[in-house]
């Protein structure tokens, strides 16, 4: 990085920092610090939502996805305008005339307290791991392709972010968030203006969604029935609902974003300002992954994009083996070259054959092209044993760094680092609010001062700050980190949405019936993730299902007089 | 009630009310189906 990429990058976060704890300053009662004061305006709320969901990875590892798969992700985020309706009807008024600070005490006011406590151990299993991820994920790619050492990212990312986080909780962190987002938005349209610039001459913007349609990346909408497929229109409406309703509606770290807000107005405004946005958020960010698969039409790409483990493999026994599929990668990467010169020109002039012709070749090409980087990948493996093959979270980083002029590269790097700000801020926030609020004083500081549980929620916030970066420093140890989290993130999440989903609309099943669904549905969940195949995803829609139909069940069949 | 806690205020800001504001965002994931269906069609 140049001294003037340096400059942007701090510049932007120490900017955005100062200026959302400047903004925030005054006193402060534990209520204001782990809720707001019913001030938040719907702009900050929608911002802050938006960009609580967006982590440094949304802005690493998409792009590589619209690089090696198309527009097709885009789907996935289908069910959430449906679920930010259902959010804003039915969980909003009824979070903001209970006045709670957290979404699982609404849980003991419509059932009891074991059943709150479970709701809030839950979250905090899940949420505390996938913070460290939210930390080590982007500092292992940033670390790998800006050469930066690992552990003073890790812990000064996240020094950074705790201080801040606890100068002033949820305020700050939502203030600080409508800056981020903005920046990231910006960002990602300066990227994408950019790439187009630095095609070819003759290659225009409709040109280049001409050559991405003609290899497949043009690919938005799937509207078949096949549930093997992943992305469909269906799984994005249906499977993206519960995933949606779970996460906004149930977890802390988004609720707190729209506790604070100055009215039930103000927070339906801006969950639903994030249900019209979402989707062409990422479709521009997938966008910025085509474009750079369009760039890349014209200009031979790194056969590995993980330039660390391509040096690693040079020093190996399989380095000539390697060496002689880059050699037939650039074969191939010259003669789709040229078909797709053919195929922009054929189309300029409207020849009609000879664009089919330029077509067909640049298709077989690049048919030949993913065989050899096929064959690359499993050569990684062998030469690298436990080295992982799939590099696509490095194509936008590596792009940017390679092609991208020196500030707007400052800008993109400030972009993945505000992203990973956001997020990790309002994981620290909801985790030290949820342990203040739903444990600490619940259960052993009810009669505590104010003063004493604004010190306690600090203390909690770098507690749990600390164990994301432990977790964090070590995660490099455990295989397929990413996989696991999420895996244990939908273990949890199904139990938890079906005890909001009970809560809300079959009034009559009570504390002890939702208590005892959840724990055997959340063991049946588990059971179908350690007896079975089931895609993970589903287990989402299983423990949600299982939670509502048990609840009905026991409901059913215990005494009125034990029923809480 | 409102008076004593404005934060409970949920009159909507436009379209009278606020099932026309969520018919509105409905349809505004509607076009954008069909948007990316003609997208994907024309370019497949």
């Amino acid at each position: 990085m140049k001294a003037l990429d340096w400059i942007i990058l701090v510049g932007t976060t120490l900017a955005i920092v100062g200026w959302g704890t400047w903004k925030t300053r005054g006193p402060r009662t534990a209520a204001s610090y782990l809720r707001g004061d019913y001030e938040q305006r719907w702009t900050t709320i929608g911002l802050s939502v938006m960009a609580t969901q967006a982590s440094a990875i949304t802005f690493l590892s998409t792009p590589g996805q619209g690089y090696e798969d198309g527009m097709r992700f885009v789907q996935f985020y289908f069910g959430l305008p449906l679920a930010m309706i259902i959010i804003s009807a039915v969980f909003v008024p009824i979070f903001y005339k209970l006045r709670v600070t957290t979404a699982y005490e609404f849980l003991e006011a419509r059932f009891d307290v074991k059943t709150r406590l479970l709701g809030a151990f839950l979250f905090l299993v899940q949420r505390g791991l996938g913070t460290g991820v939210t930390i080590y994920a982007p500092a292992i790619i940033l670390s790998t392709a800006l050469g930066w050492p690992l552990e003073p990212t890790i812990w000064g990312t996240g020094g950074v972010v705790i201080l801040y986080t606890i100068t002033g909780g949820a305020r700050t962190v939502s203030a600080t968030q409508k800056q981020q987002m903005v920046l990231m938005l910006g960002g990602m349209l300066v990227a994408a203006v950019v790439i187009v610039f630095r095609l070819p001459d003759h290659v225009s913007l409709p040109r280049a969604i001409d050559v991405a349609g003609a290899l497949g990346h043009v690919n938005v909408m799937n509207w078949s029935f096949d549930w093997n497929d992943r992305y469909t229109v269906w799984s994005g409406l249906l499977g993206g609902l519960f995933l949606q309703l779970a996460y906004f509606g149930t977890d802390q770290s988004q609720v707190q974003r729209y506790l604070g807000g100055e009215s039930v107005t103000a927070s339906r405004l801006g969950l639903l300002f994030n249900g019209v946005l979402k989707i062409p958020m990422q479709f521009l960010i997938l966008g910025v992954g085509v474009l750079v698969f369009v760039f890349y039409q014209f200009t031979a790409p790194p056969l590995v994009f993980n330039e660390r483990v391509r040096a690693a493999v040079g020093e190996t026994a399989q380095a000539g083996e390697f060496a002689a599929l880059e050699a037939r990668w650039a074969e191939v990467q010259a003669t789709k070259r040229a078909a797709a010169d053919r195929f922009v020109t054929a189309l300029d002039a409207g020849d009609d054959a000879a664009a089919a012709d330029a077509r067909a070749v640049i298709q077989a090409e690049a048919k030949q092209a993913a065989d050899v980087r096929k064959q690359a990948q499993t050569l990684v493996t062998q030469a690298l044993p436990g080295e992982t093959a799939k590099d696509a979270d490095y194509v936008f980083i590596t792009f940017v760094k390679r092609w991208l002029p020196t500030g707007v590269f400052g800008l993109l790097v400030a972009v993945i680092m505000a992203a990973a700000m956001s997020a990790i801020a309002s994981g620290l926030s909801s985790l030290g609010a949820t342990t203040t609020h739903d444990f600490y004083r619940r259960v052993f500081g009810r009669e505590a001062s104010d003063a004493h549980l604004l010190r306690a929620s600090k203390a909690f916030t770098v507690l749990w700050g600390l164990i994301a970066l432990c977790f964090a420093s070590f995660a490099a140890m455990i295989d397929n980190l990413i996989q696991a989290v999420n895996i244990l993130g939908s273990l949890f999440y199904g139990t938890v949405l079906g005890l909001f989903l009970v809560a809300f609309f079959v009034k009559w099943v009570r504390g002890h019936a939702a208590f005892f669904a959840a724990l055997v549905s959340q063991a049946a969940v588990i059971a179908v993730y350690v007896l079975t195949e089931v895609g993970y995803l589903w287990f989402n829609v299983i423990g949600c299902l299982l939670v509502v139909v048990l609840g009905v069940a026991l409901q059913a069949v215990l005494p009125r007089s034990r029923a809480a | 009630m409102s008076e004593e806690r404005p934060e409970l205020d949920a009159r909507p800001p436009l379209l009278g009310r606020w099932r026309n504001i969520y018919l509105a965002v409905v349809g505004v994931l509607v076009l954008q189906l069909v948007i990316y269906t003609v997208l994907t069609k024309v370019y497949s």
